[in-house]
C-alpha cells in the first residue's frame, strides 16, 4: 500500500473517524428494549431441557423416559437412540493431522464430561420440562476419569476415545530449530513451567437458541444469540443436511459472547430437529449452571520453558513445551487456539535467533476448552513476557531494561517471524517509553526500593505484548485447517432521502459496530453518522458473512465497509457531474450541495439519491441506484501491540494483593472512536485482571466445574489508566488493527510480573494464577524456609 | 433453576403461621428468601408449602426501656441499620455495611440469618457478640425465649417460628466492631470477628472459617484478662494462637481452611490489638 | 425417585403497578418475579443472568427500592409498584439522567446488565448524590458486568448524579 502511515498519538479527527461518538444504539438497550433471543417467545412456542451427566466419564446403562413422557404437557423425551444417525460435530478448525472427535448431539452411550447431555425433554413449558426432566432416570456405571492434561498424557491414563492410542489430539511444532546446539553453548540457561488456568467466559447472558421450522415452506429460522450467524447457518445445514437457502439465522442482540458464542454446540443442533420432528418452535435457555459445565471454556496450557541468553541478557534460543486440556470432544477451534494462536506468538515482540515450540493438545474428562476473549495470544504473552522478566530478574536487569535490548527495532518491520507471526508495524520502544513515563516507573522503583526496609512488597510487571488478528487471509487459513471464511461483506445503499444502510456481516455482541461503522461510513458518504442505518445479525437480510472475533470487526469488517462507501461516493460523484452537464473535477461539494462554476448551477445530495433509484436520468452505462456491496479479504493480518505496567503491594502477613495502578498503552493503529475503544481496553482489562487474581474454573476432584468462578465485580479492579499510541498498519485501508483483546493479553503478564518483582528478593520465583492470597502466602513462606533468595 | 411445584400462603399472624406449618409436614416460611429461594431454585428441597411470613405483622423494630431492641423476624438488614444509631450500634452498622450488597440488605432479614447461621454468613457472629436472645412461638409450649446461643447449639425439637430476636443495650463504654475479610467474588466470609469489648465484658464471635459462627470464651477471657495492662503484642498474639488452635476450619479453593486459620489469626491480632489500645487510652 | 405431591403447580392472581401501568396477571406459586415480569406481564427488560441472587441483571425497582426479581417469589410482589428499565424515564426523577450519562460515558457495551445496573444506580442515587468512586463500587457490587470493566459505569453514575444535584439546586 502506497499511503504514507500516520505514526504518532490520538489526534482531533478532520472527519467522523476518530471522534468520541457517543453509540447510537444505546437508547433501546438503555430502556430495557434491546431483543435478546430469549426475549422471543412464537406462537405454539415449546421448551426443552436437558438432563446432563453428572459424571465425568460413565457408561450410560438405562435410561427411563417412561414416566416423564407420559406427563401431561410434555411432546418429546429424546435420548441418545434418537440421535444415533446424527453425525458428531464436527470441529470447525482441525489442524492438520490432529485426530477430531466432535460432540455427539447426545451421549451416545458413555459421558465423557460433567454437563454432557444426556436426555432432552421437549414440553409446553420451561418449568413443565424442568419437572419432567426430575423423573427421567439414568443409571451409570462410573469409569476411570483423568480430568489434568499432564495426567492424561501418562501411558496408563484413563483413554476418552478408545480407538486412539492415547489422549493426544493434536501436534504443533513451530519455529526455526536449532534450539540445542545454541542453547548448549550459552552463559546462561533457565528453566520454569508455566500454567495458564482454566477460565469461564461467563457472559451474562448464557447461551440462547429458539428453532422454528415452518412445515408448510420448508424453512427454519433459527434465533440463536452468536458471533457468526452466516457459520452456524453453513454448520447447521451441513450437520442436518438442512437446505442452505431455507435457512435463516436471527441473532438479534446479543449479551456478550467473548469467544463462547461462535461455536457450535449441541443444544442448537437438537433444538432444531426437534423443531423439525415436532412442527413447533422449540426454545432452550442456558441456565446459569449449565453455562459453567456446557459452554466451552478458555485456556488451560501449561508450559514448560528454555531459555538461554547471552551475557548482555540478549536472548540465544527459546523452547518451549506445552500441553493443552481441550476437554472431551475437540470443539469448533478447539485444536487450533492453543496450537497456531499460542505458537505463532511466543516470540512476542523480541528478536530470538532460535525458537522451538512444541505444543500437543490433550483430551481429558471436562468440557470442551476453545477460543475465550485472547484466544491463545494470552497464553502466548504470558510464556514471553514472563519469560522475559525471569531473565532479567536472574541477570539483575531491570525489566524494562531487559526488553530494549531485546526489542525488534522500528526498521526491523515488516517482520515474519520464525514462528511464523507477522508483524506489521510496531514502535516498541517508543511505545514502552510511554508507559514508563505514565506510570512513574523510575518513581516506583525508588519508593520500592526505599520502603523495602520496612518490610513493604511493592512491585511493578511490564507486558509488552502482541498479537495478530483480523483473521483472514483465507489462504492461511486453509493452511491450518482453519475452515471459515478470511473476507467480511459489507453492503452499503444509499436511499433516495440521501440516508444510507449499512449492512454487515460482522456482528455485534456488545462492541458498538452500529456506530463505528456508521462513523467510517460517514466520512466516505459526505453525511453524517446518524443518517446512516447498520444492520447486522440477520442471515436473510446480509450478504454472505463471516462474523465477530478475533479483533476483526474493524479491521476486516470496517475495511468492507469503507471500501463499499466510497464506490458509492464514486457514483454519487459521477451523478452529480452528470445532472450538473459538467465534467467531475469541475463539481465541487459543500456539505449537500453539488454545485459548478461557484454556485451557479447546483444539485442536492437528496436530488441525485432520487435521480439514481428512480433512473429516470441517468447514463445507461451507470445502472441503477446506489448500493455496492464489499467483500473483503486482507492480504495480511494485523499485530496490535502495547506496554502495560501494574504496579501492586502485597501484604507479607497475609498475602492478599493490591493492584495500586494498571496503565496501559496500546498501539491499535488508526483508532476509529476513542470512547469505544476505551470501553474496549477496560474490558479486556477486567478479564485480564479476573484471570491473573481470581478467576479459576479448574474442575473439582469429582470433575464438575465451579458455580462461581469468581468474576470480577466493581470493588475488585482498579481505575484503569489507558492511552494510545499510534502507528498505522498497511494490512488494511483503515490502517487499523484490532483491540478488543488486547486487556486479556497484556494483563495477566503484567500483573503476575509485579507480583513477582514484589518479592524476588524473598526467594520466590513463579506464581500460578489466579493468584490468591493464600498462594502468595505459601510461596513466600515456603521461600523463606527454603533459605530465602541465593 | 425452577423450583418445583409449592402451594403458597401468607397468613395474617404468627399463629396462623404455625398452624400451617403444624399441618403441612415439610412446609417452609419464607422470610427474606435468600437461602430459602436459592434452595427451592436448586431443588434441593421441595416444600409443598411455602409459608411467606410477610403478613404476620412481625416487621417491627421496638426500642427496650433499657436501650435494647426487639427486632420482628421480617425487618430487613438494611431497615435495621438504618434505623439504629452508630453511637450506640457500631456493631450492627458495621456488619449491615459488609454483608451481601446492597439489594441483598433490602429484602435479607436479620433474623432469617441468624436463623441459617451460615459458617460463611456475617449477622450470626454480630448476633452471638451483641449477646442476643431469640423469642419463639412453640407449636405445643407457646412463647419462649432463650439466648440465640442456645438456639444454635440446642433448637427446639418442636416446631416453631422465630418471632424476632432480642438484642440488649450493649456496655456504654464498650468498642464495638465487625471486621471481615471477605471472599472477595462472592460476598461472603472468609474470616470475620464480631467483638464487643469494655473492661469487664468481652464477647468475641467468629464467621466465615468454622462449621458454625460461634463465640471464643477462652480468647474473651484471655482478652479481659490484659484489658488495662500495657498493650503487648506478643501477648495477644499467644493468646489468640492459643484459643483458636482447637477450632475446626472450612476451606475452599480461594482460601483453603489452614489460609483461614492463619487469616483469622492476622485479623483477630489486628483489631485486639487496636481495642486494647482505645480501651487503655479511653 | 417419586412423583412430586403437588404435580399441578398452584394458579394465583398478581396485581401489579408495572412501569405506571396496573396489570393483573395469573402466576404459578412458584414464578419468581422475574420469570413472570418476562412471561406473563410481557415485561423483557429485566433479565435473567443468574437466577442466584449473584449477577443483578434482573434488578428491578419494588415500591421504589431496587430488587433482585430472580429472588422473591412473584407472588411477593403483589400490589407492589415495579419500575423495570422502560418506566425509569417516566417513572423515576432519576432514570432519565442516569441514562443519558450511561449513553455519554459508554457505561454499556452488550447491554444485558444495563437495566439491573440502572435500578441500583438509582438505589445509591436516592440516598446519595454526591457518591466518591468507592460509593458507587460498593453500592453496585451486587451486579456484575462482564464487558466494561465498569470504569464508565462509575464515571457515568458519579456524573449523573452532579447533573441531578445541579437540577436540585436550581429548582
Amino acid at each position: 500500500m502506497s499511503k504514507t502511515l500516520y505514526q504518532g498519538e490520538v489526534k482531533e479527527p478532520d472527519g467522523w473517524v476518530g471522534k468520541a461518538l457517543p453509540r447510537m444504539e444505546d437508547s433501546k438497550l438503555l430502556q430495557g428494549q434491546g431483543q435478546y433471543v430469549d426475549d422471543i417467545t412464537l406462537p405454539g412456542q415449546l421448551h426443552a431441557v436437558f438432563l446432563r451427566s453428572p459424571h465425568p466419564h460413565a457408561d450410560i446403562t438405562s435410561i427411563d423416559v417412561s414416566v416423564a413422557e407420559s406427563m401431561e404437557g410434555v411432546m418429546a423425551c429424546l435420548t441418545g437412540d434418537d440421535f444415533s444417525n446424527t453425525s458428531p460435530i464436527k470441529p470447525n478448525w482441525v489442524l492438520p493431522r490432529a485426530i477430531a472427535k466432535g460432540r455427539p448431539p447426545i451421549a451416545q452411550g458413555r459421558v465423557r464430561y460433567v454437563g454432557e447431555p444426556v436426555v432432552v425433554v421437549i414440553a409446553k413449558s420451561e418449568a413443565l420440562a424442568r419437572d419432567a426432566a426430575d423423573l427421567v432416570k439414568v443409571d451409570y456405571a462410573p469409569l476411570p476419569f483423568v480430568l489434568d492434561q499432564d495426567e492424561a498424557l501418562e501411558a496408563n491414563a484413563p483413554r476418552l476415545h478408545e480407538d486412539m492410542a492415547s489422549n493426544e489430539a493434536a501436534l504443533f511444532a513451530p519455529g526455526n530449530g536449532g534450539f540445542d546446539d545454541a542453547a548448549g553453548q550459552a552463559p546462561h540457561r533457565f528453566q520454569f513451567s508455566l500454567r495458564n488456568q482454566r477460565l469461564i467466559p461467563f457472559p451474562i447472558e448464557g447461551r440462547c437458541v429458539n428453532a422454528d421450522y415452518e412445515v408448510s415452506t420448508g424453512r427454519m429460522t433459527l434465533y440463536i444469540g452468536h458471533q457468526l450467524p452466516h457459520m452456524i447457518r453453513r454448520m447447521m445445514s451441513e450437520a442436518i443436511d438442512f437446505p442452505e437457502n431455507k435457512l435463516r439465522v436471527v441473532s438479534p442482540d446479543v449479551g456478550g459472547g467473548f469467544g463462547a458464542k461462535m461455536h457450535f454446540y449441541q443444544e442448537e443442533l437438537i433444538a432444531a430437529i426437534a423443531s423439525i420432528k415436532l412442527g413447533r418452535p422449540v426454545k432452550w435457555t442456558e441456565r446459569r449452571d449449565e453455562h459453567v459445565a456446557a459452554t466451552t471454556h478458555g485456556r488451560d496450557h501449561t508450559m514448560d520453558v528454555d531459555v538461554a541468553v547471552d551475557e548482555d541478557g540478549k536472548f540465544i534460543a527459546l523452547r518451549v513445551d506445552s500441553r493443552a486440556n481441550i476437554g472431551a470432544y475437540m470443539s469448533s477451534m478447539g485444536s487450533g487456539i492453543p496450537t497456531v494462536n499460542v505458537g505463532l506468538f511466543v516470540m512476542g515482540v523480541y528478536a530470538i535467533p532460535h525458537v522451538e515450540a512444541r505444543i500437543r493438545c490433550v483430551y481429558t474428562n471436562t468440557t470442551p476448552v476453545d477460543a475465550y476473549r485472547g484466544a491463545g495470544r494470552p497464553e502466548a504473552s504470558y510464556v514471553i513476557e514472563r519469560t522475559i522478566d525471569r531473565i532479567g530478574h536472574e541477570l539483575g536487569l531491570d525489566p524494562a531494561e531487559i526488553r530494549r535490548r531485546n526489542f525488534l527495532k522500528d526498521d526491523e518491520l515488516p517482520r515474519r517471524q520464525p514462528t511464523g507471526a507477522m508483524l506489521d508495524t510496531g514502535r516498541y520502544h517508543h511505545t514502552l517509553a510511554e508507559v514508563v513515563a505514565q506510570s512513574d516507573y523510575e518513581a516506583f522503583r525508588l519508593k520500592q526500593s526505599d520502603t523495602r526496609a520496612s518490610g513493604r512488597l511493592l512491585g511493578q510487571g511490564i507486558s509488552n505484548y502482541t498479537e495478530t488478528c483480523g483473521i483472514g487471509p483465507g489462504q492461511i487459513q486453509a493452511y491450518v485447517g482453519f475452515d471459515r471464511g478470511g473476507y467480511e461483506s459489507a453492503r452499503v445503499r444509499m436511499l433516495s432521502d440521501g440516508r444510507a444502510v449499512v449492512y454487515s456481516g460482522s456482528h455485534s455482541h456488545g462492541q458498538g459496530h452500529v456506530t463505528t461503522y456508521a462513523q467510517i461510513a460517514a466520512d466516505e458518504l459526505g453525511v453524517s453518522p446518524d443518517l446512516i442505518e447498520v444492520i447486522q445479525g440477520d442471515t436473510d437480510a446480509v450478504p454472505q458473512g463471516i462474523g465477530t472475533f478475533n479483533s476483526r470487526s474493524v479491521v476486516v469488517g470496517g475495511s468492507a465497509v469503507k471500501v463499499a462507501s466510497s464506490r458509492i461516493a464514486e457514483r454519487i460523484n459521477v451523478l452529480a457531474a452528470h445532472l450538473l452537464q459538467a465534467k467531475q473535477d469541475e463539481v465541487s461539494r459543500n456539505g449537500d450541495v453539488f454545485s459548478v462554476n461557484d454556485g451557479e448551477k447546483s444539485v442536492t445530495l437528496r436530488e441525485i439519491c432520487k435521480v439514481a433509484w428512480n433512473g429516470h436520468n441517468v447514463p445507461f452505462d451507470f445502472g441503477i441506484g446506489l448500493e455496492e456491496t464489499e467483500f473483503y479479504h486482507p492480504k495480511s493480518m494485523s499485530a496490535p501491540y502495547g506496554a502495560h505496567v501494574a504496579q501492586v503491594e502485597i501484604d507479607p502477613r497475609t498475602g492478599e494483593l493490591s493492584l495500586d495502578r494498571y496503565v496501559a498503552v496500546d498501539d491499535c493503529g488508526r483508532v476509529i472512536n476513542p470512547l469505544l475503544a476505551r470501553g474496549q481496553v477496560h474490558g479486556g482489562l477486567a478479564q485480564g485482571i479476573g484471570q491473573a487474581l481470581y478467576e479459576d474454573g479448574t474442575p473439582l476432584e469429582n470433575g464438575s466445574t465451579p458455580l462461581e468462578p469468581s468474576i470480577p465485580r466493581f470493588d475488585m479492579v482498579p481505575k484503569y489508566e489507558s492511552s494510545h499510541t499510534v502507528t498505522e498498519s498497511w494490512t488494511n485501508p483503515l490502517g487499523a488493527k484490532g483491540l478488543g483483546e488486547a486487556g486479556t493479553i497484556a494483563a495477566p503478564s503484567a500483573i503476575v510480573n509485579a507480583a513477582i518483582d514484589a518479592l524476588w528478593h524473598l526467594g520466590v520465583r513463579e506464581l500460578e494464577m489466579p493468584l490468591t492470597p493464600a498462594r502468595i502466602l505459601a510461596a513466600i513462606e515456603q521461600a523463606q524456609s527454603s533459605g530465602g533468595a541465593k | 433453576m425452577i423450583p418445583a411445584p409449592f402451594n403458597y400462603e401468607r397468613p395474617n399472624s404468627p399463629e396462623a403461621a404455625l398452624a400451617l406449618l403444624t399441618a403441612t409436614p415439610d412446609a417452609a416460611f419464607l422470610a427474606g428468601g435468600h437461602s430459602l429461594l436459592t434452595r427451592l431454585k436448586r431443588r434441593e428441597e421441595r416444600p409443598p408449602l411455602v409459608i411467606d411470613l410477610s403478613g404476620t405483622g412481625l416487621d417491627k423494630i421496638q426500642t427496650t426501656d433499657d436501650g435494647g431492641l426487639i427486632v420482628g423476624a421480617m425487618v430487613s438488614q438494611a431497615e435495621l441499620v438504618n434505623a439504629v444509631s452508630e453511637a450506640d450500634w457500631t456493631l450492627l452498622k458495621n456488619t449491615g455495611f459488609s454483608a451481601g450488597d446492597p439489594m441483598i440488605r433490602h429484602r435479607g432479614t436479620i433474623v432469617g440469618a441468624m436463623c441459617e447461621a451460615d459458617p460463611r454468613g456475617d449477622w450470626a457472629a454480630t448476633a452471638l457478640a451483641l449477646d442476643a436472645s431469640v423469642e419463639l412461638l412453640l407449636v405445643n409450649s407457646g412463647r419462649h425465649s432463650i439466648t440465640y446461643a442456645d438456639y444454635l447449639t440446642a433448637p427446639p425439637s418442636e416446631a416453631h417460628l422465630v418471632l424476632s430476636t432480642s438484642l440488649p443495650a450493649q456496655p456504654k463504654n464498650a468498642v464495638q466492631s465487625y471486621s471481615k475479610v471477605k471472599h472477595i467474588a462472592v460476598g461472603w466470609a472468609v474470616a470475620s470477628a464480631a467483638i464487643v469489648m469494655s473492661p469487664d465484658h468481652v464477647r468475641i464471635a467468629l464467621s466465615g472459617a468454622l462449621d458454625a459462627p460461634q463465640r471464643v470464651p477462652t480468647l474473651e477471657q484471655a482478652v479481659v484478662d490484659m484489658v488495662s495492662k500495657t498493650p503487648d503484642a506478643q501477648a495477644v498474639k499467644a493468646v489468640i494462637s492459643e484459643a483458636l488452635s482447637g477450632l475446626h476450619w472450612q476451606g475452599d479453593r480461594y482460601a483453603p481452611a489452614d489460609y483461614r486459620a492463619h487469616r483469622m489469626a492476622v485479623l483477630l491480632e489486628d483489631v485486639i490489638s487496636d481495642h486494647l489500645k482505645l480501651l487503655t487510652f479511653s | 425417585m417419586s412423583t412430586p405431591k403437588h404435580a399441578q403447580p398452584e394458579q394465583l392472581s398478581v396485581t401489579l403497578k408495572l412501569d405506571g401501568q396496573m396489570q393483573t396477571q395469573p402466576v404459578d406459586a412458584r414464578d419468581l418475579l422475574v420469570t413472570a415480569l418476562r412471561s406473563e406481564f410481557g415485561a423483557t427488560a429485566p433479565h435473567i443472568g443468574c437466577e442466584s441472587g449473584r449477577c443483578g441483571a434482573c434488578a428491578v425497582l419494588v415500591d421504589g427500592a431496587p430488587v433482585k426479581s430472580c429472588m422473591m417469589l412473584a407472588v411477593q410482589a403483589d400490589g407492589a409498584e415495579v419500575i423495570t428499565a422502560r418506566g425509569l424515564a417516566e417513572e423515576t426523577p432519576e432514570g432519565k439522567a442516569l441514562q443519558s450519562a450511561f449513553q455519554e460515558h459508554h457505561a454499556l457495551q452488550c447491554g444485558y446488565c444495563t437495566p439491573g445496573m440502572l435500578s441500583s444506580a438509582i438505589g445509591l442515587l436516592r440516598t446519595n448524590l454526591s457518591p466518591s468512586d468507592d460509593d458507587v463500587r460498593q453500592a453496585l457490587r451486587g451486579n456484575l458486568c462482564r464487558c466494561t470493566g465498569y470504569e464508565h459505569i462509575i464515571e457515568a453514575v458519579i456524573s449523573a448524579a452532579a447533573s441531578l444535584s445541579q437540577e436540585g439546586q436550581s429548582a
